[in-house]
């Protein structure tokens, strides 16, 4: 009975060690967003609420938390609250799989990359459910763009994470990363590079983000599928889509840039410089230059058109892939990995 | 320059010697390279090699001969020329690093510590290879399968428009437009903040401003108003409301005076028509009306305003005094 205690209490604290960082993370996502939108458009941003406006996103927990609820009276009440937690709740459990450091992970799966895929994918009923119980046009919309973009770009996404399991011959992250030790030139990046482009820019569209967030188009249908949220609603909804835009950051960082291994393994000189340094910054450092990558491309480039968005997915992406894998199979042939 | 020209097909077949020529050179050149020195740990890709050389010779040839051609020919690259200078530029560095290359295998004090370096050089040398080889095949092709056609009216036109859509092309595979579009926004992330964090600073404010309403008084204290309604008058917006009766010692004066700011468009028309400069409009334009009727400004508040801004507006009247 205590093992079994003790086990589940075990459990409970892995989850919070996951939880609390990305939080946390998030919510200061949610700031970094906000700063590089004003430094890009030549402001200075949020800065009033603690120094340089660090407790920024606490206010703004806080505001949306003061907030009322409201479900509108043709709502179907069950599936409206329902939303915003599925969305949450596979935002987050794609966490469970990472690894950040050496056997730093809560689950090392097998087919981390399947679970991945397979959560990422559950998050869109999220979207859907909301769009649908909602029971306005607007939502509806949002959803329907929101499903087809989805389809659309998880298969070029699919055929992106192709070539990395085939070059590491695994999908299990840890592998994967183990795969690409010994320094910048050992990353999945190189060899991949325009996989890693198509996986740029299917994870934008994945989450939902400009230059894809037809889901949103604020222009033409409010705010797309979370129209009808407010409050704790909407929080949840703004949550699980930076949470998703940081899981999609770490996956990138961990299959194309070699996650927490040192770009400067075996470099004569910083090799030995930087060689103090814990394995969790590396890590740490090249998700947030995939998640400041994902603010960088929002604030620069206009929402796309939706024919377009369609075109590029099944006209552009996919085909780059699927002529780039057999070549990555023809480079395994002859390098004879 | 001249005999070349008038034999094309001896030109073309001077070239196609030229890059065959070169590119087994090459080739040849950068196996032994690798395979004649030992190196001491082991290369990154060991059988990657020949792949590798094999690419780097062909482009080695494709550029030698590429260029060879049109300084033959004592033609300007015309058709696709941007990207054409990018493909040179591209082989210029590709021509870069494989000499660095060289230099690094053939230098045995270096190579220890330079090594790492040659292998970063070693991957991008292969890439770039691949790139100049894509490039130029994209341009050959293009120049072979769509060519200008040569109809007497549009020529000019057609020639546009095939080209544009090569270059379409190129831009597109090189996803050139976001990188400039990222690297725009990358530039004005270190501009100068043109924020005006405004409790703290405010903008410069015209002295011709015409904010609030205010009375002003006599240096001695009295008031400058005589009830001649002229501001009433004259007001487009109905904003103005005076009543006015004999004071004690004769003089006509107000009794009531009020402005209601929710009507006033703040034209400053009441100004103008003051005989005695009573009513003025201050620069004053940071205020708020937190409960009904605060917008309706009695004459003891128009006062009031009056007395607080008199220095600003003295100083006001003093900046604009040389435009009047
Ligand atoms: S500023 Fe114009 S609108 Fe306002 S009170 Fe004077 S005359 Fe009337
Ligand atoms: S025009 Fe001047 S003097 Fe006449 S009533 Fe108006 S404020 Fe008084």
């Amino acid at each position: 009975m205590l093992d079994v205690m003790f086990h589940i209490a075990f459990l409970v604290l892995q989850a919070l060690l996951i939880l609390v960082p990305v939080l946390i993370c998030v919510a200061y996502y949610t700031l970094a967003e906000r700063k590089v939108a004003a430094y890009i458009q030549g402001r200075v941003g949020a800065n009033r609420v603690g120094w340089r406006g660090l407790l920024q996103p606490f206010a703004d927990a806080l505001k949306f938390i003061n907030k009322e609820y409201i479900k509108p009276a043709e709502a179907n009440s069950g599936l409206f609250y329902l939303a915003p937690i599925i969305s949450v709740t596979t935002a987050i459990a794609g966490w469970a799989v990472i690894p950040v450091a050496p056997g730093w992970v809560a689950a090392d799966i097998h087919a981390g990359i399947l679970y991945i895929f397979a959560v990422t994918s559950l998050g869109a009923y999220g979207i859907i459910i909301a769009g649908w119980a909602s029971n306005s046009k607007y939502a509806m919309f949002g959803a329907m763009r929101a499903m087809a973009q989805i389809i659309s770009y998880e298969i070029a996404m699919g055929f992106a994470l192709v070539g990395v399991i085939m070059l590491s011959g695994s999908m299990n992250f840890s592998d994967i990363v183990n795969a690409q030790a010994g320094g910048i030139w050992h990353w999945y990046l190189w060899p991949l590079l325009p996989l890693f482009v198509v996986y740029v820019i299917c994870g934008l569209a994945e989450t939902n983000r400009l230059p894809f967030d037809l889901a949103e188009g604020e222009a033409e249908i409010v705010a797309g599928y979370m129209v009808e949220y407010g409050s704790i609603g909407f929080m949840l909804f703004f949550l699980s889509e930076y949470a998703n835009m940081l899981l999609i950051s770490a996956i990138g960082s961990l299959l194309f840039l070699g996650g927490w291994q040192s770009p400067f393994d075996h470099i004569v000189f910083l090799g030995y410089l930087t060689q103090w340094v814990p394995l969790v910054i590396w890590f740490i450092l090249k998700t947030f230059f995939m998640a400041f990558l994902i603010i960088w491309v929002r604030w620069t480039f206009p929402r796309y058109r939706y024919d377009q968005l369609m075109m590029m997915g099944w006209k552009t992406l996919i085909p780059t892939t699927l002529v780039w894998l057999p070549l990555v199979g023809l480079y395994i042939k002859v390098a004879g990995l | 320059m001249k005999f070349f020209q008038q034999k094309p097909m001896l030109t073309q077949l001077l070239t196609i010697a030229v890059f065959v020529g070169s590119s087994v050179l090459f080739l040849l050149l950068t196996l032994t390279a690798w395979y004649t020195i030992d190196l001491p740990t082991q290369p990154l890709y060991p059988d990657t090699i020949r792949y590798h050389a094999l690419i780097s010779g062909l482009t080695w040839g494709l550029s030698i001969s590429f260029i060879l051609k049109h300084l033959l020919l004592n033609e300007p690259p015309h058709l696709y020329s941007k990207y054409y200078f990018a493909l040179l530029m591209i082989v210029g560095l590709y021509f870069m690093t494989q000499i660095c290359l060289l230099c690094l295998i053939f230098s045995t004090d270096l190579r220890a510590y330079l090594q790492p370096i040659g292998h970063i050089l070693s991957d991008f040398n292969l890439y770039f290879s691949i790139l100049t080889l894509v490039t130029a095949s994209v341009i050959i092709l293009g120049q072979r399968y769509w060519p200008a056609k040569k109809t007497k009216q549009n020529t000019a036109k057609r020639q546009s428009k095939h080209k544009d859509h090569m270059i379409r092309l190129i831009k597109r595979f090189l996803i050139w437009d976001f990188l400039t579009g990222l690297g725009q926004t990358a530039k004005t992330m270190f501009q100068k903040k043109k924020t005006i964090q405004f409790p703290e600073e405010k903008i410069p404010v015209s002295p011709r401003f015409r904010g609030l309403l205010a009375l002003r008084r006599y240096p001695n204290g009295e008031e400058r108003c005589i009830a001649c309604k002229l501001c009433e008058a004259v007001c487009p917006a109905l904003a103005i409301t005076i009543e006015a009766k004999v004071r004690s010692d004769g003089s006509r004066r107000t009794t009531r005076f009020d402005i209601d700011m929710f009507k006033c468009i703040n034209c400053g028309f009441c100004e103008e028509s003051c005989p005695v400069d009573s009513i003025v409009v201050t620069s004053e334009h940071h205020y708020v009306v937190r409960e009904r009727g605060e917008n309706i400004l009695t004459k003891d508040k128009l006062l009031a305003i009056g007395d607080m801004c008199e220095p600003k507006l003295a100083q006001d009247r003093a900046n604009d005094q040389p435009y009047r």
